[in-house]
């Protein structure tokens, strides 16, 4: 029977029954760590049901445990062994990360502009000339955009000071995204969090601000 | 920050939210993983996503280009436990 990683928890926590799945699940004790696994024959047949449920086990394990380190779907093992070899070069790596995780979540803000949307290229070019100069115009305003959502994304994780200990930034192909900054948060400080981040919105109006959350810490498991 | 995004909006971000952290975050220790479903490759679908939720907010926002914008409100809270 092969073995499906699901997360990474500190020593100690096995699945109970209060995590969802429990029944198909397995805690392996491993150099100071618990690795959660599914056993299953085969590698996972991919579909939005098992995806959600791979959430759901990591999620449910992020509010009953002290610490979890999610693990990216499709992990699969043929034995015990594999997996184990597979993880030893990184153990201390993720002893690491589990406490700089603890008691925390992510939240995810995406950045956008509305008024980018009338920047738009024609979509339907006339000539390969044209084709070109909408792509590198697209291009341009995408590198654009990359800049003022980074610019943006900096000025709000100064507003936020303490209440972030993590940021990933990343960016978005499409106006009207400038960028998605996600935050490593106390679970502790989610309101304040909020409340901070809605009193940035408000202080720039001319932007749009989406936020979702709170994760498990997805981003910040390296 | 929006709070009255329509309710499509809402549940194709946080769904595309989970669906780019299930499959492209997380601790990684087999590097890349090829996942598909009859064919259909699910980061791609994952891209589709986003990208029709930011269409869905496009639209949105051209809707509201002539009122007042909206007071900040809460977070979007996640479907399926996060």
């Amino acid at each position: 029977v092969g073995l499906l990683l699901v997360c990474i928890l500190p020593e100690g926590q096995f699945p109970g029954m209060d995590v969802a799945n429990s029944r198909t699940l397995i805690g392996h004790p491993l150099a100071g760590l618990t690795l959660w696994v599914r056993p299953t024959p085969h590698p996972p047949t991919a579909s939005l049901e098992e995806i959600r449920a791979h959430h759901r086990i990591v999620a449910d394990a992020w509010e009953s445990r002290p610490a979890v380190l999610p693990a990216r779907f499709g992990q699969w093992f043929a034995t015990l062994e594999e997996l184990t070899a597979a993880l030893a070069p990184g153990l201390e790596g993720h002893a690491q990360a589990l406490e700089r995780v603890a008691g925390a979540g992510e939240f995810s803000v995406r950045i956008l502009d509305p008024e980018a949307i009338a920047k738009g290229t024609p979509a339907t070019p006339a000539s390969g000339t044209e084709y070109l100069r909408a792509a590198a115009a697209r291009e341009r305003e995408r590198a654009e955009a990359g800049r003022r959502g980074g610019g943006i994304a900096g000025e709000l994780r100064e507003a936020l000071g303490p209440l972030v200990l993590g940021e990933r930034v990343d960016g978005v192909p499409e106006p009207p995204g400038l960028a998605v900054a996600t935050h490593l948060v106390r679970r502790s400080e989610e309101r304040a969090y909020g409340t901070a981040v809605d009193r940035f919105a408000a202080e720039h109006r001319a932007l749009r601000f989406v936020r979702t959350g709170p994760w498990p810490p997805w981003s910040f498991t390296g | 920050m929006i709070d009255d995004v329509t309710s499509d909006a809402q549940e194709a971000l946080v769904l595309s939210d989970l669906v780019s952290r299930v499959l492209d975050r997380g601790v990684s220790v087999v590097g890349n993983v090829v996942i598909s479903v009859a064919g259909v490759d699910l980061i791609r679908l994952g891209l589709r996503l986003d990208l029709w939720a930011v269409e869905t907010e496009r639209r949105w926002s051209e809707r509201s280009r002539d009122r007042p914008l909206p007071s900040p409100g809460r977070a979007l809270p996640p479907t399926g436990g996060g």
